[in-house]
């Protein structure tokens, strides 16, 4: 290979990579940004309606350069919702969700309250850092995995309260329920009432670690104890329960 | 399906399933198919993702398992 060659190639990768930050957000557009949002779920039972609720901090970092593959950072820090029904037993209202998988506990804010840009946009980012006094009823789609345990002390028990499956292999085509455990878990007339999500500027709240005393040592891993999630339950990790 | 073209889908497939996913396909892990291909296993937790790393493991009518990862 020649001088003369290895300069075309510089200039070219060179090029490449102006090109790729030509690309990027324009000056002065919003390139992070971090909000708060509040869940609250509610449950009937014969005693009344119980309620528990969470708030979760989402960061946004846009990425430097716009190319394929190349996303935005973000960071969720935050719980499960518990739901304690007293001696019914304990309601979690996980960060995962069968709408967006794992990335539920920062999608399903922009799909309950949508910004009419992208999340991660420089405009979505702008948008969900100024929103305030926004608040919406989640649909059953757009619910959170409400799991409870058989045994507290227990990874392994965890059970499904209530079963949203999609309506085929493509999750664009829909969502049904399954399956509702609530009664047969809880006991008769205990029934899921409304799950809100609501913008606020109150801090993070912790807790969950009282009521699942295993947590901190599984390190966000799987419940089984495994690498994988083969044979984990409900295929769960600790990263499903809490993010910090 | 020849298996090269078998492989490409299954790598386009690895990038909606798991966190930071394109479209967030479900994923059940012994349960989920393509066609007759199960989901056999993943490695997605926020040890993985602290890193940038996601792997998934697919099984093979036969039992054959083909793993792919992506970062």
């Amino acid at each position: 290979m020649n001088k003369r060659t290895v300069l075309v190639g510089i200039l070219l990768v060179m090029g490449l990579v102006g090109a790729a930050f030509a690309m990027g957000d324009k000056p002065g557009e919003v390139t992070s940004g971090s909000w708060r949002y509040k869940m609250t779920v509610a449950v009937e039972t014969p005693e009344g309606i119980k309620t528990g609720s969470a708030v979760r901090e989402v960061h946004v970092q846009r990425p430097p350069i716009n190319m394929p593959h190349v996303t935005s950072e973000v960071k969720v820090m935050g719980e499960a919702v518990v739901i304690d029904l007293g001696k019914r037993g304990v309601l979690f209202a996980l960060l995962k969700g069968p709408k967006f998988g794992e990335d539920y506990h920062y999608m399903v804010l922009y799909d309950a309250l949508p910004s009419g840009a992208g999340g991660h946009s420089p405009t979505g980012i702008e948008y969900y850092s100024n929103l305030k006094d926004a608040k919406a009823t989640l649909t059953f789609e757009q619910y959170p995995m409400l799991v409870t345990f058989k045994d507290l002390n227990d990874p392994k028990t965890v059970t499904p309260a209530l079963e949203v499956k999609p309506l085929g292999s493509n999750p664009r085509h829909g969502f049904k329920i399954e399956a509702n455990h609530f009664e047969e878990l809880f006991g008769k007339g205990v029934k899921l009432q409304q799950i809100t999500i609501e913008m606020t500027t109150e801090p993070v709240t912790w807790g969950l670690d009282t009521y699942l005393n295993w947590l901190a040592s599984l390190k966000g891993g799987y419940l089984h104890g495994g690498p994988t999630s083969r044979v984990s339950p409900l295929g769960l990790h600790g990263g499903n329960f809490q993010r910090r | 399906m020849s298996t090269q073209l078998l492989h490409a889908i299954l790598a386009m497939d690895s990038y909606n399933r798991g966190y930071g996913a394109s479209v967030a396909l479900p994923t059940v892990e012994g349960e989920t198919e393509l066609g007759e291909v199960t989901i056999y296993e993943t490695k997605g937790d926020p040890a993985a993702e602290a890193i940038g790393f996601y792997a998934i493991a697919y099984e093979l009518e036969s039992g054959q398992k083909i793993r792919g990862c992506r970062s």
